[in-house]
């Protein structure tokens, strides 16, 4: 208590006291409470409380609106949440040169209304983005259907500013999107969960918001009919910016397509997927409107489940993980939905229908797929599960032959393992 | 002069084929495509395998001696520059396609594969690789990793890293790493990220996994003749206000205009203060309705000479002119040097006439041929090597070219690299913290500072022990050097 006391006078030293919290039990990552929230309001202070933390052998957890706090392992220690919701500026919209820089607290929302008034925007979709912030999103490089089309954050993200473990403030990048200077460090902090440095600042480049845009919809039938279908249209000169499979084991599967564009090349390419539609035996379709793809991934992570998971397959392997799920779907007892993008990425929710022990089917079901998965070059990881599960499965799964060179990196960015201690990979106890 | 003794080893590793010892042929090695840096290495290899790469990194490793990777030799920063006493790895034996997979719009290719013969593989089934440097024909995709290379066409499609997925690394201990993979996001770090661009500091590639691109249903062309390139530049503003996504913008001014049509009469108009090249692709109702758009935006602008490639072999002579930009230099001057700064877009007018004044105030002669929808610039200094001191003022004049890009806002390089050349201008737009950062990474992949060691970074740096918790360095305990 002396010493929480002590780091608490520290703390509201630094950022001042009304912006220093104890913790409570909302706060916690998978049951780890922390003592406190710390809530800087600029670079500066995140890197004077990184510092004293990390010099004083304090865990830190960076958060940005909070909405993916359960990915990653059971943290192995936490201190402090560092919060980023003061840090919430657009520090420039260069509309001329399609770029803007952001601080990293900003939401994905409150960016793209602003981007829009000048008809662009950050063509990231994915699920609470009235909550989620940009550095949140970096660091669990989260994507959604329109990645087929503009790329995921590693493609769109072109400089970046974080304060390093010791309180260093160091950039990589630019404010210019063609730019080969010095290393890539942007892109070491994409999916790196928080665990080299937090992320304060960050610079995009920007597309133009589409003038117009339709959506269509068919029942699929089988996942191989499916499957067919999604590699017809990646093979046509149709460019779409949405081509979903949606699939469940209680209500079958749905395709979605979205095209976007000026409007004579949206009905053109409307009437050849029609056709390629057709030629595929897909049946009747029906219009989608904009709130049926901001529902699709919301969907799964927004209600009270047991297991979400995010896999990845090459695109023509889509209709085998379909036949996984449902092999594991029937072998574990378990409600399956399933969200897959063209280009191989998809969500994956996972509920128990009985009583027995859950823990154990959900963690069979995942050491199942992770096995067939691995066969064929796929990989899943588990974004939140109940803690039994946790405890007992690394969420990152096996790690790679590279892992020796990750584990250097942290070591030299984050010596005394002061950045989110244990969530990561090869860090399950 | 190498170690004498690592010869014979090396010799096992790659055969006789694969050794060059004869200082006549190691002198072939001694520069890459900016020539004004020239080392003889030390030994020039040849391998031809992932395993061949492993034994001769193991050598250098145990050995402490340094090596650099090469490809096709095309760079223009001095990155392949070789090591006087280390191992130069040639990789234009690894040139094999090792497989093609289309329905996921994959290909697997050795690090010696030509850039252009990717796209040649699977162009008859409508693919193509994205990323053309202008040096397509004949540089690798190795070199290209290194670079991370770009071309005309990343305005819409981005660079070498969006295009690699995955890589086979030997690392710079004789380790082989995965980074990456066929599919998206495999967890952990994204060291193909970091590793592509790294200009050979950080390893060796030997497998590279590309993404293929389907060729689009329509591609349109238009080159309009401008008075200047205030106008042009007007013009390129309004196309990407009008939220239209070209393939690619180019300009070039009026002495690259001179240059290009004497070397390649692609038809360029010679009169003109500047040209433009637009090319819009996508499907075919966009393309036609965008490029009619386009085409008003440049004669709205002052566009005195509008002209649509009518044919793709209209289209394919417009790009050779641009392409061969570099090389037709010769036509107007013995020599130039070329530099490879990024602004933002709408700084361009104002650098151009910073431009304009540093060489009238140096007396030298500046072409301009630029990615212009990216602000990627190619200033050519044009001088004369006979005349004494003309070469370190045409290297004055483009540092403080350089000096305005980043003023501006903008980079040093967009896709030459630092390499050896612009290693001195780092500090123009990283501070400490920033370098430092760097170094950290750098020397999680090569403790030992053995691959490709003295380039990208400014001053030498200290890599020290495998960290632990607050170890000081012992060079630094001494006293003897500061931590950066």
């Amino acid at each position: 208590m002396v010493v929480e006391q002590a780091t608490r006078e520290s703390m509201a030293a630094l950022v001042g006291p009304e912006h220093v919290e104890t913790a409570r039990d909302a706060d916690a990552v998978d049951g780890v409470r922390p003592a406190f929230v710390v809530e800087p309001a600029n670079a500066a202070e995140v890197a004077a409380v990184v510092a004293h933390a990390d010099h004083h052998g304090l865990a830190i957890a960076p958060r940005g609106g909070g909405t993916r706090m359960t990915w990653g392992n059971i943290p192995a220690r936490l201190d402090l949440i560092v919060s980023m919701r003061r840090l919430d500026q657009l520090l420039e919209h260069a509309d001329g040169d399609m770029t803007a820089t952001v601080q990293a607290g900003i939401t994905l929302q409150d960016l793209n209304d602003r981007l829009a008034e000048r008809g662009q925007f950050l063509p990231l979709d994915v699920p609470r983005a009235d909550l989620a912030t940009i550095g949140g999103l970096i660091a669990v490089n989260d994507s959604g259907p329109l990645r087929l089309r503009y790329g995921g954050i590693r493609d769109l993200l072109i400089g970046a500013t974080i304060v390093r473990a010791d309180g260093a403030i160091a950039k990589g990048g630019g404010k210019v999107v063609k730019n080969v200077a010095g290393y890539d460090l942007p892109k070491l902090m994409i999916g790196a969960l928080g665990t080299l440095g937090v992320i304060v600042e960050a610079t995009f480049r920007l597309y133009p918001l589409p003038a117009t845009n339709q959506s269509l919809a068919w029942e699929s039938g089988t996942p191989e009919v499916a499957g067919a279908f999604i590699l017809a249209v990646l093979d046509s000169t149709l460019v779409p910016t949405g081509l979903t499979l949606r699939w469940s084991t209680s209500a079958g599967s749905t395709l979605l397509l979205r095209l976007t564009g000026i409007e004579p090349s949206v009905l053109a390419q409307r009437d050849q997927a029609l056709a390629l539609a057709q030629a595929h035996k897909l049946g009747e379709p029906w219009r989608l409107d904009a709130s049926d793809w901001s529902g699709l991934h919301a969907e799964l992570l927004s209600h009270e489940c047991a297991l979400v998971a995010r896999c990845s397959v090459l695109p023509s392997e889509i209709p085998a993980l379909i036949r996984m799920l449902e092999d594991v779907a029937e072998q574990e007892s378990l409600e399956v939905s399933a969200v897959i993008q063209a280009h191989g990425l998809g969500l994956v929710r996972a509920t128990p229908k009985g009583t027995g022990d859950v823990a154990a089917s959900l963690r069979a079901a995942c050491m199942e797929l992770r096995k067939r998965l691995a066969a064929r070059g796929g990989t899943l990881i588990i974004l939140a599960a109940p803690l039994a599960v946790k405890q007992r499965l690394d969420v990152w799964g096996p790690a790679p032959d590279a892992l020796p060179v990750m584990q250097q990196i942290k070591a030299r960015f984050d010596p005394n393992g002061s950045l989110n201690p244990g969530r990561f990979l090869g860090e399950h106890a | 002069m190498i170690e004498r003794h690592i010869i014979p080893e090396l010799r096992r590793i790659v055969g006789d084929v694969g050794l060059l010892t004869a200082p006549e042929q190691l002198r072939t090695y001694e520069s890459d495509g900016l020539t004004s840096y020239r080392v003889v290495p030390g030994v020039v290899v040849l391998p031809a395998s992932t395993e061949q790469v492993q034994g001769i990194v193991r050598v250098c490793h145990r050995e402490r001696v340094p090596f650099v990777a090469r490809g096709s030799g095309t760079g223009l920063s001095g990155g392949a520059l070789p090591h006087a006493k280390g191992v130069l790895i040639s990789l234009a034996r690894m040139n094999k396609i090792l497989s093609v997979d289309l329905p996921n719009q994959r290909i697997v290719v050795e690090p010696g594969v030509i850039n252009a013969h990717v796209t040649q593989r699977v162009a008859t089934q409508n693919y193509y690789y994205a990323p053309d440097p202008s040096s397509q024909s004949v540089c690798s995709i190795g070199g290209n990793v290194a670079e991370n290379s770009g071309g005309a066409h990343c305005l819409k499609y981005g660079f070498t890293v969006n295009h690699v997925l995955g890589l086979t690394v030997v690392m710079p201990d004789g380790e082989i790493v995965h980074l990456g993979g066929a599919t998206l996001d495999q967890p952990g770090y994204d060291l193909p990220g970091v590793f592509v661009g790294s200009e050979g500091t950080l390893g060796v590639a030997t497998e590279i996994t590309l993404r293929l691109i389907r060729k689009p249903e329509a591609v349109q062309m238009i080159m309009a003749a401008f008075h200047s390139t205030d106008h042009a530049g007007g013009a390129v503003s309004e196309i990407i206000a009008a939220g239209m996504l070209p393939a690619a913008i180019e300009m070039m001014d009026h002495l690259s205009i001179q240059a290009v049509e004497q070397a390649t009469h692609a038809g360029y108009p010679t009169s003109a203060g500047a040209a433009l090249l637009v090319e819009l692709d996508g499907p075919t109702a966009e393309v036609d309705a965008l490029i009619d758009r386009a085409e008003e935006i440049c004669e709205r602008n002052g566009a005195w000479q509008v002209r649509r490639a009518a044919t793709a072999d209209e289209r394919l002579l417009m790009w050779k002119g641009r392409k061969a930009a570099f090389a037709a230099m010769g036509r107007i001057s013995p020599d130039y040097y070329v530099q490879d700064g990024v602004i933002p877009r709408t700084a361009l007018p104002r650098v151009l006439r910073r431009i304009d004044e540093l060489a009238e105030m140096h007396g030298m002669r500046v072409a301009n041929v630029f990615h212009a929808g990216d602000g990627n610039l190619h200033p050519l200094v044009l001088y004369d090597g006979d005349v004494p001191g003309a070469a370190e003022r045409a290297e004055e004049v483009a540092s403080e070219i350089l000096t305005a890009c980043v003023d501006a806002g903008g980079s040093i390089t967009g896709e030459h690299g630092v390499g050896e050349d612009k290693k001195k201008h780092m500090p123009k737009m990283f501070n400490e913290a920033d370098l430092d950062t760097m170094n950290r990474l750098r020397c999680a992949f090569d403790p030992n500072l053995l691959s490709n060691p003295g380039k990208v970074f400014p001053t030498p740096r200290l890599c020290g022990e495998r960290p632990g918790p607050r170890r000081e360095h012992p060079l630094v305990a001494a006293g003897v050097a500061e931590i950066f």
